[in-house]
């Protein structure tokens, strides 16, 4: 287009023509109007979408009150979430211990709040995990094909075929106990399905005109990956990873319950699930508070990755 | 034109979005009589499908909402009629064909059972006599080997095959009207000679009256007795189709057969587009929505709705504050 | 007049693989099987045809979107099958695609700006003031440039298309279907764009469709496809006024033409039955299934010749090439 000649297409908005003009062949036949097209972002109508739906909206309101939690935990938190007081223990929910203590008198708000921390952090970390892995690999197999696609896809079958937490425990029984076991083990036992998702996301839209335009104007492999295939194919996959981490949460939290999770003394969900459950049936507030977090949490993020699927979805504008 | 079959008088559907109110069908009025063929042509979104929906019973309510409107099956009112009435006519006396049979057609049912239960569903008749009809049927809309084909699911079918099965589902009551809409768009123009070629057939036979929805101005002028020209949910023009083909009286038919591509002449010019595109129905502009694109627009069309009115004749009507100025216009269709 | 183009014995299969383990081909959808034309520089050259029968595999293999099994294709002299990675590059400045669908042809997540300046930031060439020159060009205005694909109409969307097209300042431009998707109203204004730069950038066109009425308007000459081949070829007047094909005859009769009277008047060539299926298409000629002729007018010793041996695309006195031993021109418009 160096140099050369502009056509004289005229420049044209909403059109008007003279009237009584002799019949259809004006001068304007190039004339686009934009009639009746009202400028929309794209952020902006995933947001109107995602605010009109009003579980998730809750939702929404569930994982900030949960954030702020895990990020204020030492100001909300009444005591100091390990310390004992062997002269009130087991005593049930007061002004005092809004939840009660546990049988060491460690007061079980304190540690319900504390507990919020190591559920988010091992959530999400484990997840951020497993989305590097999962999309790295995810865009290989389903953008490269062939021999990497077969074999990537048959380890993601295995990885699959284990149950999370017992592939979780495998890992843990090699490498010790702690934050940082649990945040792998997790991760590297959910990436199979985001890779998955990727693959067969990026199947169809590498086949896609726009994509094919992109092929035809010299572009890279990388430049379409990047520019073109992943911004196009990333919705599903991100929906998928926000309902992730709340597995990601629960099988935490199960972790613990079987003791391999993190270390006992960790003010941690699963931990005070696991040691209130010795007193069923008459100290029910020890492990019923904790189930509570846990279930909140969750259903935090399944409504807000329920919410973002339907308003991602542009057939359901 | 003979007593009305099926007449549709004063129709609005609206529906009722988040984006606002979308005006599809509003204020239409068309009829039909036995044996006839009425087409309904315009652009995409200018309310066509909804229309013939409407008669089926087929809108969704909401998002829809029928604001003003009678739809007479032989005089009785569907919109008022009870569930039992309707039920009777929709479906028996009122077929529907659309332009995906897919979508029409179950996947998991075998074609010959599928015809046989619309039949059970409005006839007293046993398992195996309705099983032999639908199989006569299949034989009668062109499909080969119909006992063998009967038993097959419809993905099994080419879409041009699919088509036939459908309207052999559409004819199996023989219905007194078909409402077709676009029953050609999706297929080759061969296989669309078929289907055309097969649907006159059957119209000969059975004296069925046919309302073809199309985009294709070409498929109306070989194959209706009248044409309705719609523009953004409103009736532009309705006359026989030499009338609104040789004797366009709304600018907006006369710029369609303007900007026609012709096959059966020598490369003219250059085409002559209408300017503009088609307003959202949301947003139609006040007075005649066709006046942003006009070129014979004034005042009075920004301002005023015209009426739709009888030109020349009192069976040719067309909603135009204008019309008369186009009198003077050689219409392109004629060669 | 001198070929821009020349394709000759293009040939695309595409294997059909069965077994989950050990792969193996089971067969060929043989979509393109051996077809040869030329594109002289500056003209309009039509493929027409039913769906399914290799147009758009013969457009992208011409832009070499996709590997051809077999046959060359020369561009500007230059076979361009064999060309190696960094040379392909440098041949897409020369040849650019127009997609059918304007839905699904623009990345959704990129501006109109991002669109237009992609083919200038992939070849490393300055971009600047090059978009808003493009949209005037194509009859938009420079403000559309900040807005989404989801912002516009079919119709600005495929303008969209036709600048993202013309960036590099191509020589060929292949049109896949580009009105097909257009409303009646807007495809006119589409036509008249293309014609417009044709004319004032000495553009080529293969042009794609399936729409007689278009292909009539806009093509300097025609090229029947049937089943992977071509069946006939003409001056565009030539083959709509004297085809001598039985399928080319019958696809001109299917289509209706907007005039009453001449509709009643007209008869209609019916073929029967649906298009076989390019894994096993039929021996001999590819039409003799459906062949009006062969069904209605030939002797059995003739039809044997349509079953035995395949029609070579050679002129029968017709005054231009067509794929019929028993060719024989009719008037149908
Ligand atoms: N369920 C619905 N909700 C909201 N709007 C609808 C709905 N169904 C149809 N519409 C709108 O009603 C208008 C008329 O639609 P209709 O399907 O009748 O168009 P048409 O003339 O048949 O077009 P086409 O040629 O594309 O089939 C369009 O603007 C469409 O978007
Ligand atoms: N990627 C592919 N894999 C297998 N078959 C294909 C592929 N692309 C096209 N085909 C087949 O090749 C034939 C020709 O296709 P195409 O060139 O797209 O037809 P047209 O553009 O004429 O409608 C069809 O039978 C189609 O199903
Ligand atoms: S009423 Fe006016 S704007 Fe509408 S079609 Fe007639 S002349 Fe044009
Ligand atoms: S060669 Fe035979 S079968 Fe083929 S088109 Fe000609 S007459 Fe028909
Ligand atoms: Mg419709
Ligand atoms: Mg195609």
């Amino acid at each position: 287009m160096t140099d050369q000649a502009v056509p004289a297409a005229p420049p044209v908005g909403e059109v008007t023509l003279e009237a009584g003009a002799s019949g259809f062949g004006g001068a304007e036949t190039q004339a686009a109007a934009v009639g009746g097209i009202t400028r929309q972002t794209q952020f902006g109508n995933v947001r109107r979408r995602f605010l009109r739906n009003k579980l998730a909206v809750v939702g929404l309101v569930m994982l900030t009150i949960v954030f702020v939690t895990a990020v204020f935990a030492p100001i909300i938190a009444t005591h100091p979430p390990r310390a004992q007081d062997l002269n009130i223990t087991l005593q049930g929910p007061s002004a005092q211990h809004w939840f009660g203590t546990d049988e060491l008198g460690r007061d079980v708000f304190s540690r319900v709040v504390h507990g919020t921390r190591i559920a988010v952090t091992v959530g999400l970390a484990s997840i951020f995990l497993a989305l590097v892995i999962g999309v790295v690999l995810g865009s290989v197999s389903g953008y490269l094909g062939r021999a990497w696609d077969a074999l990537i896809m048959r380890i993601a079958d295995v990885f699959f075929a284990f149950p999370l937490i017992i592939g979780a425990i495998m890992i843990i029984l090699v490498v010790g106990r702690g934050v940082a076991p649990v945040i792998i083990a997790l991760g590297l036992f959910s990436w199979a399905t985001i890779a998955r998702l990727l693959r067969s996301s990026i199947l169809s839209i590498r086949e896609s005109e726009y994509v094919e335009a992109a092929r035809s104007l010299g572009a890279s492999k990388w430049r379409i990956v990047t520019r073109h295939v992943l911004p196009n194919s990333m919705a599903p996959v991100l929906v998928y990873a926000m309902v992730s981490v709340a597995a990601a949460i629960v099988a935490q939290a199960s972790l613990s319950y079987l003791g391999v999770g993190v270390p006992p003394d960790v003010p941690d969900w699963g931990n005070m699930i696991s040691s209130g459950q010795k007193f069923f049936g008459f100290k029910d507030y020890l492990w019923f508070f904790p189930s509570m977090a846990v279930v909140f949490t969750v259903l935090g993020f399944v409504f807000v990755g329920d919410g973002l699927r339907d308003a991602l979805d542009p057939r359901l504008r | 034109m003979t007593e009305p079959l099926l007449s549709i008088e004063d129709l609005r559907v609206h529906f009722h979005t988040d984006a606002g109110v979308v005006k599809a069908v509003d204020g239409v009025s068309w009829s039909i009589g036995p044996g006839e063929t009425l087409g309904i042509v315009g652009e995409s979104g200018s309310g066509k499908s909804v229309s013939a929906l409407a008669v089926m019973g087929l809108v969704e309510v909401p998002p829809a909402r029928y604001e003003s409107g009678r739809i007479l099956f032989k005089g009785r009112d569907l919109l008022t009629a009870d569930d039992k009435e309707r039920r009777a006519i929709r479906g028996k006396e009122i077929s529907m064909i659309f332009q995906d049979p897919l979508t029409a057609l179950n996947p998991v049912f075998r074609v010959g059972h599928q015809i046989a239960e619309v039949i059970q569903a409005h006839e007293k008749m046993g398992r195996i006599a309705a099983r032999a009809k639908a199989v006569d049927l299949l034989g009668e809309v062109g499909i080969p080997n119909p006992r063998q084909r009967a038993r097959e699911y419809p993905h099994q079918f080419s879409g041009g095959m699919r088509q036939r099965a459908m309207i052999a589902m559409a004819l199996a009551l023989d219905p007194l009207v078909l409402l077709a809409d676009e029953p050609t768009t999706a297929l080759d123009v061969t296989v669309q000679a078929q289907i055309m070629d097969l649907l006159i057939r059957l119209q000969a036979d059975r004296g069925t009256a046919i309302v073809l929805i199309t985009h294709d101005l070409g498929l109306v002028a070989g194959h209706a007795d009248r044409v309705l020209v719609m523009y953004a949910g409103k009736v532009a023009e309705l006359g026989t189709i030499d009338d609104v083909y040789y004797r366009p009286r709304h600018p907006y038919t006369l710029g369609l057969l303007k900007s026609l591509a012709r096959m059966d002449q020598r490369r003219s010019d250059r085409l002559q587009p209408i300017v503009g595109q088609p307003p959202s129905l949301i947003r139609v502009p006040p007075g005649c929505p066709f006046n942003p694109r006009c070129p014979f627009a004034t005042d009075i069309c920004r301002q005023e709705m015209p009426p739709l009115e009888p030109k020349d004749g009192p069976d040719h009507l067309a909603a135009c504050h204008h019309s008369d100025q186009l009198a003077l216009q050689q219409s392109p269709a004629a060669s | 007049m001198t070929a821009l183009v020349e394709v000759e014995n293009l040939v695309k299969h595409y294997p059909i693989r069965s077994g989950i383990v050990f792969r193996h081909d089971v067969g060929a959808v043989r979509a393109v099987d051996g077809i040869s034309f030329d594109l002289e520089q500056g003209e309009t050259f039509a493929l027409v045809g039913e769906s399914g029968c290799g147009k758009s595999t013969t457009a992208r293999a011409v832009l070499r979107l996709i590997e051809p099994t077999s046959g060359s294709i020369r561009f500007e002299g230059e076979d361009i099958t064999t060309a190696g990675a960094s040379r392909l590059r440098a041949l897409r400045r020369e040849m650019q695609m127009i997609f059918q669908d304007p839905f699904a042809s623009l990345n959704p997540r990129m501006t109109v700006r991002g669109i237009l300046r992609e083919p200038f930031t992939i070849h490393g060439l300055d971009a600047d003031g090059k978009v808003e020159a493009l949209l005037n060009m194509v009859g938009l205005l420079p403000e559309h440039a900040g807005r989404y694909p989801h912002e516009f109409s079919g119709g600005q969307r495929q303008r969209v298309g036709i600048a993202r097209a013309l960036a590099l300042n191509p020589k060929l431009i292949v049109c896949d279907e580009p009105v097909s998707a257009l409303d009646v109203s807007i495809r006119a204004q589409v036509i008249n764009l293309l014609e417009d730069l044709q004319a004032q950038l000495k553009l080529t066109y293969l042009f794609i469709a399936h729409d007689l009425s278009v292909v009539r308007h806009i093509a300097d000459r025609v090229a029947v496809m049937y089943l992977g081949t071509i069946v006939e070829t003409a001056p565009t007047d030539d083959l709509f006024e004297r085809p001598s094909h039985p399928y080319t005859q019958a696809l001109i009769s299917a289509v209706p033409v907007p005039d009453p009277n001449r509709e009643r008047a007209r008869r209609r060539i019916l073929v029967s039955g649906d298009v076989p299926s390019p894994v096993n298409p039929p021996s001999g000629c590819r039409f003799r299934t459906r062949c009006p002729k062969f069904a209605n007018e030939l002797t059995e010793a003739q039809q044997q010749r349509c079953i035995d041996e395949p029609p070579a695309l050679v002129d029968r006195g017709e005054g231009h090439p067509s794929a019929c031993h028993y060719a024989e021109a009719r008037e149908l418009v």
